[in-house]
């Protein structure tokens, strides 16, 4: 009766997500409801072509071209409106990439005595919707229920971190970094009961990781307010239109859960083991095997982290080196934000490795008196 | 003194002191993977270089120091990185894809904005570029989940040699998937981290949902979001498969050399 049961809600479970991606994709492609103004390009009619750029050596290194193109409009109440538009995009597309026939573009119209149009974005949304649609996809079936437990807990996360952003900016005053805090305790909570169930080893692990990030904020913050943040440049979050050290801090805290989170979970879960296996193990014993796991741990860690937060940096550090500025000013205006991120986050997850030894080893303790 | 200098002073002293000589040793890892970043960048801004093909090389060092100076040169180790590259191959492929269909390739609008005093047409491929960074941002996790793989794998088979080619499959793949949820959260979360002044930025504007699914700056990081949870994902098989393929194939003459 159960199998039969699982297997019909399975069954339930994948047509109404097939049915859910499919009609979100046909209502994308509905342009009136969209309230933007969109065009579709029908034809491309001249494509003039500039050489803009030569290097040191004479030789040609991009091409700019400054495309004409006969553009339908789908929506407002000009649709089915023929509209010449112009757009300029280069064979590098630092910025704009080159469009064909059929793309749909989002633009900006304007009503003279005769209609014009400006393309301001390209419109993706369906690609977005195909590509989630096929993640989600290979998660449940390469990952089953874990891969399912990986998706859910992703929209959990940004359902939660969303609501606190929310509440930060509808409330002037509160600070976004005590908003993060509670968000990242019921993360923590939840995603570690949801994992493991309410057990000993869950609550050893949920007080790891908060000790771990606390300490670490601790650290950080400190240091911070020593140094006085020097050769911090805030300039790369410029799309801010808030003060952005506060949201600095708050992202601190944020990008260093899941890899402590990790860190908690992987000694505990050893320490606890260990210690089914071999009841009468000594203390000692035990806390060499978990300074052996965190040490085993501690470098592909600290790399995840490194890799997630530096790699952003790479397309503006090129656009300075490209326009002649040196290394070490780039470097200083690009990496400093990232660097301490990481740096911070190594901290978090070093700092978690003795302290999930020690409330592994106290919540073993406590099942012994009982 | 400068915060960035502080903070890693504090780090060494804590990884020294916790980690002894491995912590030292991932310590000076994390320095390697500093200047292999900074380099590539270096080259990239040569045009006639593909940014692609750099940093396929950057990820062949990357995970060749991260898996043989921190674990040590051993056969896991080998199999943990042959996975890694062939990953990385398929990856490479697969995210060029997505970059070039949903048009996410080079700085948005907001960017653009910020960097209005450089120029940009240098020749140099920045689809290719947006392709590179989402792939470096992958390659901690990929190489850390190929080594969770195939380690256990090597121990369950040492324990019993006798198991065939699918067990020792479905074996692997039980283990990197229970991995799965950690791995993605911990890069996800990182991911957020940096992203965290987007989010304000994108309530504080009051976006639509339409506007948030089709603005390249949003779409870039939720592709990036995407197409790096496919990667954890992906590597689990091959290593599952690669391994399982190399315990049952070599003789068992072989496998005694090894311990």
């Amino acid at each position: 009766m159960w199998t039969v049961k699982k297997r019909t809600m399975k069954s339930i479970v994948a047509a109404s997500l097939l049915l859910s991606m499919i009609s979100a994709y046909l209502l994308m492609g509905i342009n009136t409801l969209y309230e933007r103004p969109i065009v579709e390009l029908v034809e491309i009619e001249n494509a003039a072509e500039t050489v803009v750029q030569t290097n040191d050596a004479g030789v040609a290194v991009d091409t700019v071209y400054d495309v004409t193109f006969q553009a339908e409009l789908k929506n407002t109440p000009y649709r089915g409106d023929m509209l010449t538009m112009r757009y300029e995009y280069s064979d590098s597309s630092p910025y704009h990439a080159a469009l064909k026939e059929g793309d749909k573009v989002f633009v900006t119209l304007r009503e003279g005595n005769e209609l014009t149009a400006e393309v301001i974005e390209v419109k993706r949304d369906q690609e977005v919707l195909v590509l989630f649609s096929l993640f989600l996809l290979m998660m449940l079936i390469i990952g089953k229920r874990q891969g399912l437990f990986a998706v859910l807990s992703l929209l959990f996360h940004v359902t939660i971190m969303a609501g606190a952003i929310y509440y930060f900016v509808s409330q002037p005053n509160t600070s976004l970094l005590a908003l993060m805090s509670v968000a990242a305790i019921i993360m923590t909570v939840t995603s570690l009961i949801f994992v493991s169930g309410l057990t000993k080893k869950t609550l050893s692990a949920i007080l790891s990781t908060l000790t771990g990030l606390a300490m670490m904020m601790i650290i950080t913050l400190f240091v911070l307010r020593l140094t006085n943040q020097q050769g911090l440049r805030f300039e790369e979050m410029g799309l801010l239109t808030r003060h952005p050290d506060a949201v600095f801090t708050a992202g601190l805290l944020i990008g260093a859960i899941g890899a402590v989170m990790d860190v908690a979970v992987t000694i505990g879960s050893t320490l606890f083991q260990i210690k089914q296996e071999h009841p009468t193990i000594e203390t000692k014993a035990l806390i060499a095997s978990g300074r052996q796991v965190g040490q085993d741990i501690m470098g592909t860690m600290t790399t995840i982290v490194f890799f997630a937060y530096i790699s952003g940096t790479i397309p503006t550090l090129l656009i300075y080196l490209l326009n002649d500025a040196s290394l070490g000013f780039s470097l200083s205006m690009n990496f400093s934000l990232e660097l301490v991120r990481a740096l911070s986050s190594g901290i978090g997850i070093v700092l978690t490795i003795p302290i999930s030894i020690l409330f592994a080893v106290l919540f073993t303790k406590v099942g012994e008196r009982t | 003194m400068t915060s960035v200098s502080v903070l890693a002073f504090i780090l060494f002293v804590l990884m020294s002191v916790i980690g002894g000589k491995k912590g030292l040793l991932s310590f000076s890892v994390m320095l390697i993977h500093v200047s292999v970043i900074i380099i590539a960048v270096l080259i990239m801004t040569d045009p006639g270089a593909s940014p692609m093909i750099i940093t396929l090389i950057a990820s062949i060092i990357i995970s060749y120091v991260t898996l043989f100076f921190i674990n040590g040169k051993n056969k896991k180790t080998t199999t943990a990185f042959v996975a890694t590259m062939m990953t990385m191959v398929v990856l490479i492929g697969v995210i060029h894809f997505f970059v070039r269909w949903t048009h996410v390739g080079g700085f948005s609008t907001e960017e653009v904005e910020e960097l209005a005093i450089y120029s940009f047409y240098f020749g140099v491929n920045f689809t290719e570029v947006i392709t590179s960074v989402i792939i470096l941002s992958t390659i901690g996790a990929v190489t850390d989940e190929a080594i969770s793989v195939a380690s256990p794998m090597y121990e369950l088979y040492r324990h019993n040699p006798n198991q065939s080619r699918k067990e020792l499959f479905s074996s692997g793949m039980r283990v990197g998937i229970d991995l799965l949820a950690t791995s993605a959260n911990t890069l996800f979360f990182a991911f957020f981290g940096s992203y965290l002044a987007l989010l304000v930025r994108f309530f504080d504007m009051g976006y639509h949902l339409s506007e948030v699914l089709n603005a390249k700056v949003f779409v870039q990081e939720i592709v990036t979001i995407l197409l790096s949870g496919m990667g954890v994902l992906l590597i689990v098989p091959v290593t599952a498969y690669l391994t399982a393929y190399r315990l049952t194939t070599q003789n068992k003459s072989d496998m005694s050399h090894d311990r």
